[in-house]
C-alpha cells in the first residue's frame, strides 16, 4: 500500500491499511492488530535518504557521497507536473545549466528550475525565485511557469 | 427538511457536508441510484425532471441542483459560507459554482465511466479533468500567495463545498492528484474543519483524532 | 497467457436482473466475451463465436472459458426463505482480482479503512483464530474470527463483537458468514463474486443474504456499497499490482493466517491470473 495515503502522529507514519507505524528510520514501531506484539526489526518500509534544500525535498535511491548543490538566495515558489521529457522542458527554457539546475528568464525574472523526469511523458518542474522576490514577482513568474508548460505540451501535440 | 440522497453521489456528500458543517439536521431519503436507477424512476422524475440528485424538500420548496441547496442551508444558518457584500467577492464566489459544474461533468463522468459502467469518452473527459485541476490549483496557489487558505477569502466558503468532493474523488476516475499540492492542501484545511463527515474514497484525518497508543516510542 | 486452472472455473459476468438482449460488451481473462440477456429467460455468452457455458445462481450469470471439472459451489444457508438476497450492483476496480478477494478475507483493516462502522482505532486487535484447507471440499476457511465492531450491519444497534467465518470456494470469489445482529444465533452471508478482466483489472459484484426484516433494500444495498467503496481507492494503491505468491515477499503477522492460506492454495492449484510468482 502507498504510505502517501497514510498520516503522521507524533514521529512515525501510519499506513492507512493497517495502521502499521513506521519511524523515521523506517522500522516497524507498532501493528495495532497485535498491541502486545514488539515488531521485528525485520519489519521496515524501507526508507530513502532524503534532505531538504531551498525549500525542496530532494530524496535518492542510495546516500550519495554529497549534499544537494544550495543554491545562495533562492527559494522554492512551486511545482507543476509538465506532460513532456526533461529534454523538451529544457529547450523551451533555453536556460543555462547550473548545477543541476536550469538558469531561465520567467516574468522577467531570473529562476531555476530542477526538474525530476519521474515518467517518460512526465517533468515534475520546481521554480526556485529570489528570497526576496515580491509578490507580484512571484505572481508574474507563476504565470510564466503555467505559459511554459502550455508551450511545451503543444510541441509534444504537434509532434 | 429531507435529502434525497445517494452515498456514492459527491452532488449529494455536498449537501450532506454542508449541513454537518452547519449542523443543520437532514432526514436523507437513500435513492437506488446505482444499480437500480431510482433517480430515473416516476416517482423522482415528479420531482426533479432533469432526473439528477440531490433534491432538497422542505416543506412545500422542492430544490434541485446542488449549489442552490448549499446557497439554502447557509442562507438559513446566519450567510457565514456564502459570498458576504463585496461586488468582487460575490463575483468570485458565483465563478467557482460555476466551475463546480465543470469538475462534475468531467472529474464526476470520468469516475461513473470508469466505477460503475457508465458510456462515455474518458480520454475526453480526462483531459478536461486535468485541465480543471490546474486551473484550481493555479488559483489556490494565487490565493496562498495572498495568505489565504480558501478559494474566495481565508475561510471557507459554499463554492469551496461546491469543488471540494469531485477533486477528492478524481483518483476513481484514474486522475492522480500528486502534482496537485496547494489542492492538497486545501483539502487537508476541508479536511479539518469541525463537523467534517468523510465519504466512501475520501479519508477522515486519522491524525487528528487522539492517538490511542500515545506510548509509542518513535 | 491465461493459466489453464483459471480458465476452468466459473466466474460472474452480470446480473440476472441487469442483462441486455442486445448483449454488453465484457472481458474475462483477458479474452472478449458478450453478454446476451433474453426474455425467455435463458441469457448466454459468447467468446469469439463460441458459446459458453452458463449458470443462473445467487442473483448472477456465470460462465467459464474452459470445461469446468466441477458445478459451482452452493451456499445452502443463503436458501432460506426468510432472508433478504440484496444484488448490490457491480463496481469496477483497477487491481488484481487475487487482491480483491484478500482483501475481504482480512479484518485487521477495519479500524482504519472502515472507522467507526467495521472497526475502532480504540479497538485494533486481532485475536486468534482457525485457519485451515478442507481438503474434502477443496475451500479455504477460517473460523472462530471474532472482532468488535461499531456498526457491525444495518440492522446493528451499537457496538458488537462479531464472529466471522470466511470462505473461499473458487479462485476469485469468497463468502462470509458474520453475527446477525436482529437473530442470535444465526449468520448474515455476504459474498464478493469477482470478475477477472484482466490481471490487474475486475469487476466486483457483491452479493448478500441476510436476516433483516427492518431495513429497506435500498438501504442494505447502499451499506454495502459504502463499505465496498472505502476499500476500492486501497485496492487501486497497492504495490505490487499483482498478488504476490512468493512466502518471501511479505512479512505475515498472525491477523494475516487466512491471507497465507489463501496464497498457498492458489499456488497449489496454479491459480496464478493476477499473481506475481517470483518476487520482483
Ligand atoms: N448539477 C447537478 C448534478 C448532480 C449530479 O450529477 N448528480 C448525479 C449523481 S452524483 C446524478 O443524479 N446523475 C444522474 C443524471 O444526471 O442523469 C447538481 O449539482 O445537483
Ligand atoms: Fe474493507
Amino acid at each position: 500500500m502507498r504510505l502517501s495515503h497514510g498520516f503522521v502522529r507524533g514521529e512515525t507514519l501510519s499506513c492507512i491499511y493497517h495502521g502499521w507505524r513506521f519511524g523515521a528510520d523506517g522500522a516497524c514501531r507498532k501493528i495495532p492488530a497485535h498491541p502486545a506484539l514488539v515488531p521485528p526489526r525485520t519489519i521496515s518500509c524501507g526508507p530513502l535518504p532524503v534532505a531538504e534544500c531551498n525549500g525542496t525535498v530532494w530524496a535518492a535511491a542510495k546516500r550519495p557521497d554529497h549534499e544537494p548543490v544550495a543554491y545562495d538566495g533562492y527559494m522554492a515558489l512551486r511545482s507543476v507536473v509538465i506532460a513532456a521529457s526533461c529534454a523538451a522542458v529544457e529547450t523551451a527554457c533555453q536556460g543555462a545549466r547550473a548545477h543541476g539546475a536550469s538558469k531561465t528568464r520567467l516574468g522577467g525574472h531570473d529562476t531555476l528550475l530542477v526538474m525530476n523526469g519521474y515518467a517518460p511523458n512526465a517533468v515534475l518542474v520546481i521554480v526556485l525565485v529570489a528570497e526576496t522576490m515580491p509578490v507580484a514577482g512571484r505572481l508574474a513568474i507563476s504565470t510564466a511557469l503555467e505559459a511554459l508548460r502550455r508551450t511545451v505540451e503543444t510541441w509534444g501535440r504537434a509532434a | 427538511m429531507i435529502l434525497y440522497d445517494y452515498i456514492l453521489s459527491p452532488s449529494c456528500y455536498k449537501v450532506r457536508l454542508l449541513a454537518s458543517l452547519l449542523g443543520a439536521p437532514l432526514d436523507l431519503r437513500p435513492v437506488d441510484f446505482h444499480p437500480g436507477r431510482e433517480h430515473k424512476a416516476a416517482e423522482l422524475l415528479a420531482l426533479n425532471p432533469a432526473g439528477s440528485i440531490p433534491i432538497l424538500v422542505d416543506g412545500d420548496l422542492v430544490l434541485t441542483e446542488s449549489a442552490a441547496i448549499l446557497a439554502y442551508l447557509a442562507a438559513q444558518k446566519g450567510g457565514y459560507w456564502l459570498a458576504g457584500d463585496a461586488p468582487a467577492a460575490i463575483a468570485r464566489h458565483q465563478q467557482w459554482l460555476d466551475f463546480s459544474h465543470r469538475l462534475t461533468q468531467a472529474l464526476g463522468g470520468a469516475r461513473l465511466v470508469e466505477m460503475l459502467h457508465f458510456e462515455g469518452d474518458l480520454a475526453a473527459l480526462q483531459t478536461r479533468g486535468v485541465a480543471a485541476l490546474r486551473e484550481l490549483e493555479a488559483a489556490l496557489f494565487v490565493q496562498r500567495l495572498g495568505g489565504q487558505s480558501y478559494l474566495i477569502r481565508d475561510t471557507p466558503s459554499i463554492a469551496d463545498i461546491a469543488c471540494f468532493p469531485y477533486v477528492a474523488l478524481a483518483p476513481d476516475g484514474s486522475i492522480p492528484l500528486d502534482p496537485y499540492p496547494s489542492i492538497r492542501i486545501w483539502m487537508r484545511a476541508i479536511r479539518a474543519l469541525p463537523g467534517f463527515i468523510e465519504m466512501p474514497g475520501i479519508h477522515r484525518r486519522h491524525d487528528l483524532a487522539p492517538d490511542p497508543f500515545a506510548e509509542v516510542p518513535s | 497467457m491465461t493459466s489453464h486452472a483459471m480458465r476452468d472455473a466459473w466466474y460472474p459476468v452480470g446480473l440476472l436482473s441487469g442483462l441486455s438482449e442486445g448483449g454488453k460488451d465484457s472481458l474475462l481473462l483477458g479474452e472478449n466475451i458478450t453478454v446476451f440477456g433474453s426474455a425467455t429467460g435463458a441469457p448466454s455468452v459468447e467468446c469469439s463465436g463460441r458459446t459458453l457455458p452458463v449458470v443462473r445462481r445467487f442473483g448472477h450469470l456465470w460462465t467459464s472459458l474452459g470445461t469446468p471439472d466441477k458445478d459451482l459451489f452452493t451456499i445452502p444457508e443463503a436458501d432460506h426463505p426468510e432472508r433478504v438476497r440484496v444484488d448490490v450492483g457491480v463496481v469496477r476496480v483497477k487491481c488484481s482480482p487475487l487482491r480483491a478477494v484478500e482483501n475481504f478475507l482480512d479484518i485487521a483493516h477495519f479500524p482504519f479503512v472502515h472507522t467507526d462502522i467495521l472497526g475502532a482505532e480504540s479497538h485494533p486487535e486481532v485475536s486468534e483464530y482457525k485457519v485451515e484447507i478442507r481438503d474434502e471440499v477443496d475451500e479455504v476457511w477460517a473460523t472462530k474470527v471474532e472482532f468488535f465492531q461499531p456498526q457491525a450491519a444495518r440492522s446493528a444497534g451499537g457496538g458488537i463483537t462479531t464472529e466471522y467465518m470466511y470462505r473461499v470456494p473458487a479462485p476469485t470469489c469468497a463468502v462470509l458468514y458474520k453475527t446477525c445482529p436482529p437473530r442470535p444465533g444465526a449468520w448474515d452471508v455476504i459474498a464478493l463474486f469477482v470478475q477477472p478482466l484482466t490481471e490487474d483489472l475486475c469487476d466486483v459484484w457483491p452479493w448478500m443474504a441476510l436476516f433483516d426484516d427492518e431495513s429497506a433494500l435500498t438501504d442494505l444495498i447502499h451499506f454495502q456499497q459504502l463499505i465496498f467503496l472505502q476499500d476500492r481507492s486501497i485496492l487501486e494503491n497497492q504495490i505490487p499490482k499483482r498478488l504476490p505468491l512468493d512466502p518471501a515477499k511479505e512479512t505475515p503477522t498472525r491477523a494475516d493466517l487466512t491471507s497465507v492460506a489463501y496464497r498457498r492454495w492458489l499456488k497449489r492449484h496454479n491459480f496464478t491470473y493476477g499473481a506475481q510468482l517470483v518476487a520482483g
